[in-house]
């Protein structure tokens, strides 16, 4: 080897021991960091399937007053359509058979009274008569004997009179009470606090007279009859109307009817009853949408679907408890966006590695399945 | 008249080995040559694969095992790399020789994977001398202070361009030196023609383990 070759073979491995330390410190300087595992925090998220049904807006409750051709005519209506009414208030009254005059039955038990007074007057004074007769010194025996005798004869004719006038207050006030208890049966009351919505003022027996509905309103909803086991008595439900847009109401459904209201070829339809927490503006009539949350998760647990490795219809998630490394195997259920609801295996807050790598997993799977096989 | 396969010699004095290639009608010494080098490959990539989890932390999971199951986890990530090593080998081998051959048809699909063999020979050196930068370093093998990836990375964050700059080092040149002595003396070609094909084709293959890495 030439003196030039030498230097150049010289030059050339400084050249590279430069290029190499140069390289060396700008990995140790600019591009050196630590590697750390990428971990998520496990969220939580209410998961919820729902299932719509049509319904209409219906008064909470009605009441119809039929016509009884036997209680008479119909003489009187006491309200209109459309009116209030409270409970009790009279609707409308039937005829009386027998016009009873109850202030003539009053007068004539005032008159009674005033007789009853009368001989309760007349019963002292022929009291006092006697003691005056007792005590008078004039008298002899036999005369006094004989004035007194006359006396407790006027006095048993006055009570025996006075007997009879009361028997006859009792039995006018008796009629008199008779007379008002008629007149109440008489008049058919509103058992309902509400509107009257009909008003047959020529019904024929056994016909709707009068109809009076709630100011409350519920809803009634159709349910067919393979969605018919999805509902029970007590579920929250929201109710949405489209005529009024971005409304939504919660209640509660109240009733499930047992017995189809329609029979179809394809399907039976049963109704159901929503008592709605809150119906201000809404009118009666309005049909609206209830939905119903089926297979509610409040607050499930959440993990971002690439934390899961699914391995032989098993899912598995690494979960970092201080600082260390442990497989779970976790039951999955539905998925929102990116996020897959845990049902069993992993709780709110715990820490995953976001994305694990499939090999990792199968190294600890077998690590479990010999130490399973070592308890067994 | 034959030609043997003298990997030591091929690496360092290229010139001279390659002289008798193309007069010769018989390789000699390759399988042995090729088992032991696959050896050498699995060896090579399986020691980088435990210095890059034990020193460069490539595998964070690593620190959060068990005592009990970092054996395991390890013995495991080092054979499997240590396989993938060889398989890596034989595609270089194959595949190279196989994107050469189209342009260097009267040097022959067995010789240039025979020429492939000292490339490969030459890109595991390279992995032998990273080993101490690994621990040195703590980082993991790909980052190569032989490299100009170096200075990409400072720029890039992009896994494949990281990968495919990063395999452009002083040991690619060096192969491409070996593969030109080599296939000159072997073909008929002018030498801009080989020189330019064989740097094409070797940022080309490259291009397709950078791909397969970061896809993989």
């Amino acid at each position: 080897m030439n003196r030039k070759s030498l230097l150049i073979s010289i030059s050339l491995g400084l050249l590279l021991v430069a290029f190499v330390t140069v390289n060396t410190l700008v990995i140790q300087r600019v591009l050196a960091g630590e590697k750390e595992l990428e971990t998520v925090s496990v969220k939580k998220e209410t998961f919820e399937d729902v299932n719509s049904f049509d319904g209409l807006l219906v008064p909470q409750d009605e009441e119809v007053y039929y016509y009884q051709r036997t209680r008479g005519e119909i003489s009187e209506f006491l309200v209109g359509e459309g009116e209030e009414v409270s409970i009790g208030t009279a609707l409308f009254e039937y005829e009386s058979d027998q016009d009873i005059d109850v202030s003539e039955l009053e007068a004539e038990q005032n008159k009674v009274e005033t007789e009853i007074d009368v001989l309760d007057d007349q019963l002292n004074d022929l009291s006092s008569q006697a003691s005056t007769i007792q005590l008078n010194s004039e008298l002899n025996d036999e005369e006094r004997i004989q004035l007194l005798l006359g006396i407790d004869e006027q006095i048993r004719e006055t009570e025996y009179q006075k007997r009879l006038a009361e028997l006859d207050a009792k039995e006018l006030d008796r009629k008199i009470q008779a007379a008002d208890q008629e007149e109440v049966e008489r008049e058919i009351e509103s058992s309902l606090e509400g509107t009257v919505t009909q008003l047959n003022r020529t019904p024929e027996n056994g016909e709707a007279v009068a109809k009076v509905d709630s100011n409350e309103l519920a809803v009634q909803g159709s349910v067919s009859e393979l969605d018919y086991p999805l509902l029970a008595v007590d579920q929250e439900v929201t109710i949405k109307a489209p005529a009024y847009p971005g409304k939504s109401v919660s209640g509660r459904i109240t009733m499930v009817e047992n017995r189809p209201y329609s029979i179809e070829e394809e399907s039976s339809y049963f109704h159901f009853t929503v008592l709605m927490d809150e119906t201000e503006d809404m009118t009666a009539g309005t049909h609206v949408e209830i939905e119903v949350p089926l297979h509610q998760n409040v607050d499930a647990p959440i993990v971002p679907r690439e934390s899961i490795i699914n391995k032989d219809d098993v899912s598995y998630v690494v979960v970092v408890e201080k600082k260390k490394l442990k497989l779970r195997t976790i039951e999955t259920g539905r998925v929102k966006d990116n996020a897959v609801e845990v049902l069993t295996g992993l709780k709110v807050n715990e820490k995953v590695l976001k994305r694990p790598r499939e090999e990792f997993t199968e190294l600890l799977t077998e690590k479990k399945q010999s130490d399973e096989e070592a308890k067994e | 008249m034959s030609h043997s396969m003298k990997l030591g010699k091929g690496i360092v004095k290229p010139f001279t080995h390659f002289r008798t290639l193309r007069s010769a009608y018989r390789l000699k010494g390759s399988w042995w040559r090729l088992i032991l080098l696959s050896l050498l490959a699995f060896v090579v990539t399986a020691s980088t694969s435990f210095l890059n989890i034990k020193y460069a932390g490539e595998l964070p999971e690593y620190a959060g095992l068990e005592s009990s199951e970092k054996l395991l986890f390890v013995l495991s990530e080092v054979i499997s790399d240590g396989v993938l090593g060889i398989l890596v080998f034989f595609f270089i081998i194959l595949v190279g020789a196989l994107l050469f051959w189209p342009f260097f048809q009267d040097v022959g699909f067995k010789r240039l994977s025979f020429i492939h063999s000292y490339a490969v020979f030459i890109l595991l050196i390279g992995m032998i001398v990273q080993l101490p930068f690994i621990i040195f370093l703590h980082e993991p093998s790909y980052i190569s202070p032989f490299s100009i990836g170096v200075y990409i990375d400072i720029f890039v964050d992009d896994s494949f361009w990281l990968f495919f700059s990063y395999s452009l080092s002083l040991f690619l040149v060096w192969s491409i030196i070996v593969q030109y002595a080599a296939i000159k003396q072997a073909t008929s070609h002018k030498r801009s023609f080989v020189i330019t094909i064989i740097i094409i084709l070797d940022i080309t293959l490259a291009f397709v383990m950078a791909y397969f890495r970061t896809a993989f």
